[in-house]
């Protein structure tokens, strides 16, 4: 899939701006703070409905008494798409896809596809482990339809525990009720894990290629789905049972912190290089290529599920790579994505790279 | 803080008490009210004022009345050995729609949420339990919402009852009928997967 056009009006800093976008490598380059992030996160709203940088889409607007409109005209499964984006003021935004509105933008079926990858996704790799759980959610929701469904469920579920443990805990509840819960957490709990494993899996597959390409060296990046529970060779009914026990287990625990510790919410995603954890040991270096490498996996994980290239979307990540590493990302690209890269500098680009690329210069 | 006359500004805040009613619908509300004939106003009035005054809760199975049981508990026709456990009076009335269940009710008047504060004896099942002891029940169907503080609220009620030696039902959840399969949403269509029947 490829967006041919797009039309940003009253959007970020832009007032009014058209630009045609081409198949394949499309640079954007221009100096800082001129708006080249505002044309990737806009791409973006239109898959998701939302900005990459802030949950608050009302500072998308330029004029603050207008609206905002993002128009992507897309070529996807040889079909042409008129894909829209309307930001209110007043609150509020709409999705239009050839004229008719989207209800729902959870699950498969999204009018554009994209994967971004950003500096700030650097926190992937280093951050606490929440921000590597949103990345393996983020990609599950995308291609598997009821996992952002059962994600609520176990939120919900475990809201509610939590404050019963706490109310058991001071002796305003009695415990025993605390088994209705517990019967509830683990059957949604599993369904996550066992989602979680098999994403887990599918990414090393592609991470391990592509972070030996960005190396240049022979070094092995493994992926290891750390969970509390769950062991080689479960069936779901084996990991149900071990939840339940470890929970009983528990119990005691848990009511004296008023909190519940073990579940999917305490999973973490182990990043190992010759059994050296990067989160934490990795150099700079070991980190940069690891997020890559993930953001890489992301993407053929994206394609098989779609079963076409989703959009790449780069976001000045040239200036944070090497030159080895800037070669290897840029002929890890399929040469038929659609690939869009800002930059301040048009020499981090190979001549080959160059030539062939639609160059788009902003404020100029 | 407001910019109408006391009694305006006052009906207001009080329309704006009830759920489902913003600020700006209990303003339109407000001057609905406002424009009414007195006695319609009064009427209105008048209907807030009795169904406090005159509507309670039927002893026997906690469904609003204005007596002392419902119209389901005096019905001698209705099968007695049969009670459906239900969250809201509002419950009861979608299910005597579909004129399916000819057994009596009872009304928890909620379900188990620790969030809001409500644990087991908050909502009526001690009644429920004096019920089964002291009449002849064959089964209990568990009609409570299929969310989780409902799934929560049925999978206690079994926990309590079965030992009795009663038969305890839960009402399926699945594919709405008549409805075609593609308009299914993913979550009930997978529900109605799991819940599948061999035929």
């Amino acid at each position: 899939m490829y967006i041919k056009a797009l039309h940003l009006k009253n959007y970020r800093n832009y007032s009014d701006y058209c630009v045609d976008l081409k198949e394949g490598l499309n640079l954007v380059i221009g100096e800082n703070a001129i708006g080249k992030t505002n044309l990737l996160e806009s791409i973006y709203f239109l898959e998701n409905g939302r900005s990459h940088r802030t949950s608050n889409y009302q500072e998308l607007i330029k004029w603050k008494d207008g609206f905002s409109t993002i128009k992507a005209s897309i070529r996807r499964m040889e079909r042409d798409l008129l894909v829209e984006a309307k930001i209110l003021k007043a609150g509020g935004k709409q999705i239009m896809v050839n004229g008719v509105v989207q209800k729902n933008l959870r699950g498969k079926i999204r009018p554009v596809c994209t994967v971004i990858f950003t500096p700030d996704h650097l926190k992937i790799v280093k951050d606490v482990p929440e921000c590597r759980r949103s990345y393996i959610d983020e990609i599950l929701e995308k291609i598997k339809a009821n996992y952002s469904y059962w994600r609520q469920q176990y939120v919900k579920i475990l809201r509610q525990r939590n404050v019963l443990l706490k109310n058991v805990h001071i002796g305003r509840m009695k415990g025993d009720i605390i088994d209705y819960w517990d019967k509830q957490i683990i059957g949604v709990g599993a369904r996550i894990i066992f989602a979680r494993k098999s994403i887990i899996e599918k990414l090393e597959e592609t991470a391990k290629e592509a972070y030996k390409k960005i190396t240049d060296t022979d070094s092995t990046l493994l992926l290891r789905y750390e969970n509390q529970l769950l062991l080689e060779g479960d069936s779901v009914e084996s990991l149900e049972r071990r939840y339940a026990k470890e929970l009983e287990k528990k119990r005691g625990v848990e009511i004296e912190r008023g909190q519940t510790v073990i579940g999917p919410h305490r999973d973490d995603l182990g990043l190992y290089v010759k059994g050296v954890d990067i989160r934490t040991f990795g150099s700079q270096g070991e980190q940069r290529s690891t997020a890559l490498a993930l953001k890489l996996a992301e993407f053929s994980a994206m394609t098989d599920s779609i079963k076409e290239q989703p959009i790449l979307l780069l976001d000045d990540v040239m200036s944070e790579l090497d030159e080895t590493r800037r070669r290897a990302l840029m002929s890890s690209i399929n040469n038929g994505t659609q690939t869009i890269i800002t930059s301040t500098n048009i020499e981090y680009f190979g001549e080959s790279d160059v030539s062939m690329a639609n160059i788009i210069r902003i404020g100029q | 803080m407001s910019y109408y006359a006391g009694p305006v500004a006052g009906l207001i805040e009080e329309l704006s008490k009830l759920p489902g009613v913003g600020p700006k619908t209990a303003q339109r509300l407000a001057f609905y009210i406002l424009k009414t004939s007195p006695a319609d106003a009064k009427k209105l009035a008048r209907a807030i004022d009795e169904v406090k005054d005159k509507i309670r809760f039927c002893e026997e199975c906690f469904n609003v009345t204005d007596q002392v049981k419902c119209e389901f508990c005096r019905d001698a026709n209705r099968e007695q050995a049969a009670i459906c456990v239900v969250e809201e009076p509002k419950d009861i009335v979608a299910l005597e729609k579909t004129g399916e269940f000819k057994g009596l009710y009872h009304v928890l008047q909620g379900a188990i949420s620790p969030i809001e504060g409500i644990g087991p004896d908050d909502i009526r099942v001690r009644e429920l339990l004096k019920r089964l002891g002291e009449k002849e029940v064959r089964e209990i169907v568990i009609a409570t919402n299929p969310n989780i503080e409902g799934e929560a609220t049925a999978m206690y009620l079994a926990k309590l009852i079965k030992p009795l030696g009663i038969q305890v039902t839960r009402i399926a959840s699945g594919l709405p009928v008549g409805g075609d399969l593609e308009y299914a949403d993913e979550v009930t269509l997978g529900r109605a997967l799991e819940g599948r029947r061999e035929m």
